[in-house]
């Protein structure tokens, strides 16, 4: 392993990755990273690109706090899934800054958050507000823990559409990346 | 009716509700994981207050200078409630602070008093 260290990091800046974060997810961790990130990126950046790339990385790690599942090796050796693991990257992609997530979800989840995303973006920047609006005015469905806001932010602070990929790991779980990419010019 | 005031974290906004002098204020950043834990004992003070209260001018006053989706949806119900408040004729004014050149916090702003009807909604910017 300790012989993959070098060339992991050196993956990871030939991607013109900035940060990167794969762990357990708490609260007190999105306070550091956020004030991390706020450090780390140029100090030349436009403040608002900071601040857009900052409400997008709360808005994805609240996510994983939420609804990441996370599989590990039980005590019988049989897998067992604890909550709130998930990965946060943020790297450059020519003009733009990335904002990448990355968790384990429940298959039976997959299809409320795709279609929740496809609709997100499908529409152009004043249906997203009047979605957001709405969303906001709505009591939030049953399944979701939050607001049920946290996409439709994301999409709003992002310059271009939402990507995201669903990865299967097994019979029941998939890997969900998400990516928002934040113009370096606000 | 006592003062509310709750010190500021780094994630959650300072409370300074001065319910004698009639001026509310909630600043800071705003985006805890549980938004209602915080928020609600708050919410039942502000109400117990708006009930009581007649033809008072009051100030609130909103600097938020983050807030995450879910505090979002705590502050459509604030102004609801305000709102509720002035239709019922009670004399309220809410000021929303943005700092010079924050564009999306004016903009928060702005949507927010799309969607009131009675309550005064002013936006003010704050010179840096």
């Amino acid at each position: 392993m300790l012989d993959k260290i070098f060339s992991m990091v050196e993956y990871l800046k030939a991607h013109e990755m900035v940060f990167w974060y794969n762990g357990p997810v708490s609260q007190v961790l999105v306070v550091e990273i956020g004030d991390i990130i706020k450090k780390s990126i140029d100090e030349d950046s436009d403040k608002k690109v900071i601040n857009r790339i900052f409400s997008i990385l709360v808005e994805q790690m609240q996510n994983i706090i939420k609804y990441s599942v996370q599989k590990k090796s039980g005590k019988e050796g049989e897998d067992v899934f604890v909550l709130s693991s998930g990965l946060i990257a943020v790297g450059i992609e020519g003009n733009d800054f990335s904002v990448i997530s990355g968790n384990m979800i429940c298959n039976e989840d997959k299809d409320r958050i795709s279609q929740r995303l496809d609709l997100i973006i499908s529409m152009d920047r004043e249906a997203q507000k009047e979605y957001y609006k709405t969303m906001r005015r709505k009591e939030p469905d049953p399944q979701s823990k939050g607001a049920g806001l946290g996409f439709i932010e994301m999409a709003r602070k992002a310059s271009k559409p939402l990507e995201y990929l669903f990865t299967p790991v097994d019979e029941s779980h998939s890997f969900f990346s998400l990516k928002a990419l934040v113009s370096m010019e606000s | 009716m006592n003062d509310l005031i709750i010190n500021p974290t780094r994630f959650t906004p300072g409370i300074y509700f001065y319910f004698s002098k009639h001026t509310l204020e909630i600043s800071g950043e705003s985006y805890p994981e549980n938004t209602s834990e915080f928020y609600t004992p708050i919410f039942e003070r502000l109400r117990g207050y708006l009930a009581g209260i007649t033809d008072q001018a009051v100030s609130v006053t909103l600097y938020l200078t983050y807030f995450n989706s879910s505090s979002s949806k705590i502050l459509i119900n604030l102004f609801d409630l305000l709102e509720e408040s002035a239709s019922e004729s009670k004399n309220i004014t809410v000021n929303w602070l943005y700092k010079e050149g924050d564009t999306d916090a004016r903009e928060f702003g702005e949507e927010f008093a799309e969607d009131l009807e009675f309550l005064a909604f002013k936006l003010v910017c704050v010179e840096s």
